[in-house]
C-alpha cells in the first residue's frame, strides 16, 4: 500500500494540519443532527476528501466499512449509463462528473432515489434522534436519521445537474445531507452554494507538511533529516499528497545499504516532464530562431505525446520562464500564456497555441534584447 | 422544543431554512404588494396563471407553497398540487404525458366539489364542520379547496423551449381545471408566448431591514450566542455578505451557530466572512498594499501563496479586488479602466475554464503598473 492511503488519518483527532479547521469539524460533529450541507474546496492535496471520509466517520460514530458498487441506469434518450460508487450503510459517494454530459440524469436519478429514502440503520434504531443529549460516543441513540451523500468535483457538474440539485438538496434535507467538494467554488452555481456551508480547505504550510512527513518516516522507521523534510515540503508546492509520494520515491530510489536513512543533501528527484520543460525553457532563453522553434516543436510534441496536458505544459513552462526575465517584460508575458492558456481551453488543437506562445515569447524576448543592448 | 418530544426527530435534522419557510402567505415578509394581490385572488376565487421571478433567495417558492398550503386542504394537497423542478426530468416528453395527464383530469367528485361548491356560494366563508381545522394556536381555519389543481413549475427557466413551447397550448386548453405557477430566476428565458399567459410578479431582493427582524426571531428561537454586546454587528455583516438573498442569510446564520455550539463559544464576526467562502477583506487590504509598493516576484509570490495555495477562488479575489479599486482615489480614471477592462476579459476566461493562477496574475501584473505608477 502506498503511503499516502496506509497512514490516512481516519478519525478528527488524527488530523495533524490546519488545527483551526479540524476544530470547528469537531464541533460541527458534536451535533450529527444539525448538520447542514457542506461544500468543501480548496486547492489539490490539501485534505479535503481525508477530512469528509473523518467527518463522516465521526457523525456516524463508527468506521465506515466502504465497498464498491455499481449503479446502471437508463437516460431518457434510452441509452444506458454506468456510474461507480463507493458505499456504505451510511453513505455514498460519487463521482457524477464522470458521466460527462449524462451528468443530469445521474442526480436526477440515483441521488434523488438515495436522497428520498431514508437511512436503513436509522429505522433499525427506531429513528431515535429523541434522545439527542442522552448518548454517549458509540450510542446509536444519537446517530443521525440521515444518510450522506458525498459528490466529488461539482465544479465539473454541467449547469442543468447543478440546477437539479437545488430543489433535492431542499426537498429531502431530513433524510439527506450533501458533501460537496470542489478545487474551484465559483464554477459552482450560486444557488447551490447560497444552500452550503462553505468549508475553505487551504494547502498546508510547508512546516507542517514537513512535520507530517517526520512523523510517516517515524512511522517506517527511517530517519529524515530536517532540511529534506523542508525541501521536499518547498518542492511540492505545499501539496501533501505529492510530499509524500516523493518522499517515498526518495527512499526507493536512494535508500543506502541499511537502507533506513536518507542523506540530508539529496537531490529531489524531478518528475522527466518537468526536467523535460526547463531544458524547453532554458533553450528558449538562450536563442530565439525559427531553429530554435523547431525544436521547442519537438519537444512539445514528445510531452503531449507522453499524455502530459497542455495547460500543464504551459503553465509550467511560464513558471521555468519568470525568474529568468527582468521585471519590464514579465507583465507581458504572464499576460500573454493567459491569453494563449485561454485558447487551449477553447480550442481544440493544443500545439498551435503552445507553438503561438513559444513564438510570442521569442518576439518579446528578442525585442527586449535589442533595446537593451542596441 | 423539549416539549415537544415525537417531532423533534424530524426538526431536528431540517434545516433552519425549511423550519422557518414561511407557512402562510402572512408570513411572508416584505413582498406585500404581491401577498396582497394573491390573498385578493384567493379571495375572489379569480386566481390566474402565475409567473414569480426575481433573484435567488427572495421567497418565490416559499409563496407559491405557501398560497397552496393556504387554498387546499392538507389532506387534498398531494393530489390537488404537483411540483416539478430541475431535478425532475422535464424535457418535452414529461409535458406531453406527465404535465398534460395530470392537468387534463377533472376534480374528484367527493368532499372536495362539496368544497368547491361551497366556495362558489359562499365566497369561501364555509362554516360546515368538515371544512375546518384547527391549527397550532387553536384558531379555526378554513381551505377554500378552489376547484382546480395546481401545477408548479419551478426553476422554470431551465425548462427547455421546446417543451416551453408545448406547454403553450397545454395551459390554454385546460385552464379550467388547472392553474401554472411558474418560477423563475430569469424571465428572459421563458418563452414570451407562455410569460403573457400570467400574471408576473417580480420579486425584489430583500431590504436590510426585514430580513433583521426574521434573522433576530430565528436566532432568538434556536438561541444563537453572540459575542457579547456584538450581536447587531454580527448580524449585519451576514446580511451585507448575503445581498438581499434570505436563504444564504439563513444558512449563514445556522452555519455559523453549529459551528459555535460545541463548547461555550458565541459566534465571532470575523469568521462570518470565512462561512460564506468568500475570500476576507483583510486578504484583499492586503494585496492591494502589495500592488502599490512591491515589484513583479513579491506580487506573484504573494498571489500563489496567500490566495491559490490558500484555496480562495479567483473569481471572488477579482471581484473583491475590483470593488476595492474602483472606489480608489489616488487612481487615475484610466487605469481604473484599464483594470477594469482586463478584469472582465479574465473573468469570462475563468468561465471559459482557464488556468486561475495564470489570470489573476495578469490583472494583477496590469495594477500593479498602474497602481504603482502612481506613487
Amino acid at each position: 500500500m502506498l503511503w499516502v492511503d496506509k497512514h490516512r488519518p481516519i478519525r478528527l483527532s488524527q488530523l495533524s494540519t490546519l488545527a483551526p479547521l479540524t476544530s470547528r469539524l469537531t464541533s460541527l460533529s458534536a451535533s450529527p443532527q444539525t448538520l447542514p450541507h457542506l461544500l468543501f474546496y480548496g486547492p489539490p492535496g490539501a485534505g479535503k476528501k481525508t477530512r469528509i471520509a473523518a467527518l463522516l466517520n465521526a457523525v456516524f460514530g463508527r468506521e465506515l466499512k466502504l465497498r464498491l458498487d455499481k449503479r446502471v441506469f437508463t437516460t431518457p434518450a434510452g441509452r444506458s449509463v454506468e456510474i461507480n460508487l463507493v458505499t456504505s450503510n451510511y453513505h455514498v459517494e460519487m463521482c457524477p462528473g464522470d458521466c460527462g454530459l449524462n451528468d443530469r440524469f445521474v442526480v436526477q436519478d440515483v441521488i434523488k432515489e438515495m436522497a428520498s429514502s431514508k437511512n436503513i440503520v436509522a429505522f433499525g434504531n427506531g429513528a431515535g434522534g429523541a434522545a439527542e443529549n442522552a448518548g454517549e460516543d458509540g450510542e446509536s441513540a444519537n446517530r443521525p436519521t440521515y444518510k450522506a451523500v458525498v459528490l466529488l468535483e461539482v465544479d465539473k457538474l454541467t449547469r442543468p445537474a447543478q440546477a437539479a440539485l437545488r430543489r433535492t438538496m431542499e426537498k429531502y434535507s431530513s433524510s439527506c445531507r450533501l458533501i460537496l467538494c470542489c478545487n474551484n467554488p465559483s464554477k459552482v452555481i450560486e444557488p447551490v452554494r447560497s444552500r452550503c456551508l462553505g468549508i475553505r480547505v487551504s494547502a498546508p504550510g510547508v512546516d507542517e507538511i514537513a512535520s507530517v512527513l517526520k512523523t510517516v518516516a517515524r512511522k517506517e522507521s527511517i530517519s529524515l533529516p530536517d532540511e529534506l523534510a523542508i525541501s521536499l515540503a518547498r518542492t511540492s508546492n505545499r501539496n501533501l499528497r505529492r510530499a509524500l509520494l516523493m518522499l517515498e520515491s526518495c527512499h526507493v530510489t536512494c535508500r543506502d545499504d541499511s537502507g533506513k536513512s536518507l542523506p540530508a543533501q539529496m537531490d529531489i528527484p524531478k518528475t522527466d516532464w518537468e526536467r523535460y520543460i526547463s531544458q524547453l525553457a532554458s533553450g528558449i532563453v538562450r536563442e530565439q530562431s525559427p531553429k530554435q522553434l523547431m525544436a521547442a516543436r519537438e519537444r512539445l510534441y514528445e510531452l503531449l505525446i507522453n499524455c502530459i496536458p497542455a495547460q500543464v505544459i504551459l503553465k509550467t513552462l511560464v513558471m521555468e520562464l519568470l525568474p529568468t526575465l527582468d521585471d519590464s517584460i514579465k507583465a507581458d508575458v504572464v499576460m500573454w500564456a493567459a491569453f494563449y492558456e485561454h485558447r487551449i481551453s477553447l480550442g481544440s488543437k493544443e500545439i498551435f497555441h503552445l507553438e503561438a506562445f513559444i513564438a510570442k515569447f521569442m518576439a518579446i524576448y528578442k525585442k527586449y534584447i535589442n533595446d537593451v543592448f542596441g | 422544543m423539549a416539549d415537544n418530544p415525537p417531532r423533534q426527530t424530524d426538526l431536528s435534522a431540517t434545516p433552519w431554512v425549511e423550519r422557518y419557510r414561511p407557512k402562510s402567505l402572512k408570513d411572508v415578509s416584505h413582498q406585500g404588494e404581491i401577498v396582497a394581490t394573491l390573498k385578493n385572488a384567493v379571495e375572489t376565487n379569480r386566481l390566474p396563471h402565475l409567473l414569480f421571478y426575481g433573484p435567488p433567495g427572495t421567497g418565490k417558492t416559499s409563496v407559491a407553497l405557501a398560497l397552496c398550503r393556504q387554498l387546499f386542504d392538507p389532506s387534498q394537497i398531494r393530489r390537488r398540487v404537483l411540483e416539478l423542478n430541475a431535478s425532475d426530468e422535464r424535457g418535452i416528453s414529461v409535458v406531453r404525458d406527465k404535465i398534460k395527464q395530470f392537468a387534463s383530469l377533472a376534480i374528484g367528485s367527493n368532499a372536495s366539489s362539496k368544497a368547491g361548491k361551497k366556495f362558489f356560494t359562499k365566497g369561501g366563508t364555509a362554516k360546515d364542520p368538515d371544512d375546518m381545522d384547527v391549527d397550532a394556536e387553536g384558531e379555526i381555519k378554513k381551505y377554500p379547496n378552489p376547484p382546480f389543481k395546481i401545477i408548479i413549475l419551478d426553476e422554470a427557466d431551465a425548462v427547455t423551449r421546446d417543451a416551453q413551447a408545448a406547454l403553450r397550448r397545454v395551459i390554454e386548453a385546460y385552464s379550467k381545471v388547472t392553474r401554472f405557477i411558474l418560477i423563475c430566476n430569469y424571465v428572459t428565458r421563458i418563452i414570451e408566448p407562455l410569460a403573457s399567459r400570467c400574471a408576473k410578479f417580480r420579486f425584489q431582493p430583500l431590504p436590510v431591514e426585514s430580513m433583521k427582524e426574521r434573522i433576530r426571531y430565528i436566532a432568538e428561537q434556536e438561541h444563537c450566542k453572540f459575542e457579547e454586546g456584538k450581536e447587531d454587528e454580527v448580524i449585519n455583516e451576514i446580511l451585507s455578505l448575503s445581498e438581499g438573498d434570505m436563504r444564504r442569510a439563513v444558512t449563514t446564520l445556522q452555519s455559523a451557530h453549529s459551528l459555535s455550539c460545541g463548547a461555550d463559544e458565541v459566534i465571532q464576526k470575523d469568521a462570518i466572512a470565512e462561512m460564506a467562502g468568500l475570500p476576507p477583506p483583510a486578504l484583499i487590504d492586503t494585496l492591494i498594499k502589495t500592488l502599490q509598493t512591491s515589484n513583479f516576484d513579491n506580487m506573484k509570490n504573494f498571489v500563489m501563496e496567500n490566495i491559490v495555495l490558500e484555496g480562495y477562488s479567483a473569481e471572488f479575489v477579482l471581484s473583491a479586488l475590483m470593488a476595492k479599486i474602483i472606489v480608489m482615489e489616488d487612481v487615475s480614471e484610466e487605469a481604473k479602466a484599464k483594470i477594469a477592462i482586463q478584469a472582465a476579459q479574465s473573468d469570462k476566461n475563468l468561465v471559459d475554464g482557464s488556468d486561475e493562477t495564470l489570470q489573476l496574475l495578469t490583472v494583477c501584473s496590469l495594477a500593479l503598473g498602474c497602481l504603482k505608477s502612481r506613487q
